[in-house]
């Protein structure tokens, strides 16, 4: 993820997928969860005063295909520049399961070193640069072995301002750490609170991570957790969801449809969080022409892919 | 014997002129209009029918009044399909649940028939002679774009009496999401508690 947000969607072209024909669209999944936490109508169906001796629920959401893949991507733009055409910084291929409730976030370091369909061998988030969000969406589904339905793009100015927005997030920090440029204070162990900043701050630090890239992926995917969970637990708010539907239209561009947004944002909302799994691809250490990349395990992402593509699910990392 | 319901679209107007006795002013998209959509037809029973009162809670974008009552009665026409076909209606006792959910895409529908001891009355239905509606009541979250509504959050809110060896007062509340598609609003999801006293 990066500073300053504005994502873009941009149609597919190309003959990659079925999926990337149908549509490569470009939201933010961590902004339109965000943005649908802005504002917190007050009206609500009176509950009945009734003494109920059992009461039962039963939830779902039809979403087809029930497992959607959307590829979040946070973008280093600074500011003036096209974040479709700067670096993808942050990556998290997320699956849901509308069916289940279930979700899944495989994480992908930015530096890998992987072959960038038409523009050869490169770091990972130099895809976005090449070829746009069409071609970071193929590079990462085929590096995992899932090509995204979707693709967000993210700019971390916008992320900061809606995590403000939605009175910031709660995560599980499993290790202190600091940054001297980001945040000296550094962020403690243990259960935090993050504002708009500290979250950026979160997702982007990897200065004395113990794993570096590793572990700066991980903990994107506990300020993704993070967010679902204010999301799911704000989402009955009347209004919310549709307010954060037209947030995300009003602030981002996207070729999906209201519909399609407001139905998708529905399915974020019915996301068990006890049902959310999580890994990093892991992978060595290199070095190509004096620069630091990360080999990824390939056999690794495609276990993964493999594991989580029909449920959502990845039984262990 | 079966009452069924029959339905009002409801301002919010209206339920401050009914419920103080003073008059009231509405303005701005959060805001309810005034009532556009005449009550439908009382319950094919012919039996008195509870009237589904049917409001605006959140209108997110604009949406002209002239839509609203139009939404008003295309919503309207869902929820009580819905409420009719897998509470109110029918030869009870009853155990044929399988066309409960006429208004719902069909994933929801798949999704509904698994949980139909609650979207519907398949878990009581046949040890009861007859389903008396008490209270019916929706309230639209709209999402408007361009002036036209593409998602609706319907809060139900229904209430039976149930007659035979069971007799109950039901409450089924909860939310319905629906969007337009070519076929017309459909609920492609929801979140609804079933209780009973």
């Amino acid at each position: 993820m990066g500073p300053d947000t504005r994502p873009d969607l941009t149609p597919a072209t190309g003959s990659a997928t079925t999926r990337y024909r149908k549509a490569v669209r470009l939201v933010t999944v961590g902004l339109m969860l965000a943005v649908a936490a802005l504002v917190v109508p007050a009206s609500a169906v009176k509950s009945t005063d009734v003494a109920l001796v059992k009461v039962n629920r039963a939830d779902g959401v039809d979403l087809t295909p029930d497992v959607v893949w959307i590829l979040a991507v946070g973008s280093d733009a600074r500011p003036g520049e096209d974040m479709t055409r700067t670096r993808g910084d942050a990556l998290q291929l997320i699956g849901m399961n509308s069916r289940t409730g279930a979700a899944t976030a495989i994480g992908v370091p930015r530096d890998s070193w992987v072959s960038i369909p038409g523009h050869g061998y490169n770091k990972i988030n130099a895809a976005l640069y090449f070829g746009g969000p069409r071609v970071l969406g193929q590079a990462v589904g085929n590096l995992v072995g899932i090509q995204p339905d979707y693709v967000f793009i993210s700019r971390f100015k916008f992320f900061q301002a809606m995590i403000k927005d939605i009175g910031g997030i709660n995560v599980q920090n499993p290790v202190a750490f600091d940054d001297p440029y980001l945040n000296p204070a550094g962020f403690r162990k243990g259960r935090i609170h993050l504002g708009g900043y500290g979250a950026m701050a979160f997702s982007r630090i990897r200065h004395n991570l113990i794993r570096g890239d590793f572990d700066r992926s991980a903990n994107q995917q506990r300020v993704l957790r993070g967010i679902q969970a204010k999301v799911r637990a704000r989402s009955h708010v009347p209004g919310f969801i549709e307010r954060g539907v037209l947030s995300v239209m009003e602030h981002l561009y996207t070729d999906l449809s209201p519909a399609e947004l407001f139905r998708l944002a529905q399915v974020v909302a019915h996301v068990d969080p006890h049902k959310i799994t999580t890994c990093v691809v892991q992978g060595g250490i290199g070095n190509v022409g004096g620069a630091s990349v990360v080999i990824p395990s390939v056999s690794m992402a495609r276990r993964l892919g493999n594991d989580a593509r029909n449920d959502a699910t990845i039984g262990h990392c | 014997m079966t009452t069924s319901v029959r339905r009002a679209y409801v301002s919010t107007l209206a339920v401050l002129v009914l419920t103080l006795g003073v008059g009231a002013c509405s303005g701005g998209d959060d805001e309810p209009d005034e009532p556009g959509a005449a009550p439908s037809a009382p319950g094919a029973s012919g039996a008195p029918a509870v009237e589904t009162a049917v409001t605006f809670g959140r209108v997110t974008g604009t949406l002209p009044k002239q839509v609203r009552g139009r939404l008003a009665d295309q919503i309207g026409d869902v929820v009580d399909g819905w409420t009719a076909a897998a509470y109110l209606d029918g030869d009870y006792p009853r155990r044929d649940f399988s066309r409960s959910w006429p208004g719902f895409t069909p994933g929801a529908q798949q999704e509904a028939h698994r949980d139909r001891a609650l979207m519907s009355n398949e878990d009581i239905g046949g040890r009861i002679d007859g389903v008396e509606a008490r209270r019916s009541r929706v309230r639209l979250d709209v999402l408007a774009v361009r002036k036209r509504a593409v998602g609706v959050t319907a809060h139900v809110a229904l209430g039976f009496r149930t007659t035979g060896d069971l007799e109950r007062t039901v409450t089924v509340q909860g939310r319905l999401y629906l969007t337009h598609t070519e076929r017309g609003w459909r609920v492609f999801g929801y979140d609804v508690t079933k209780g009973a006293r």
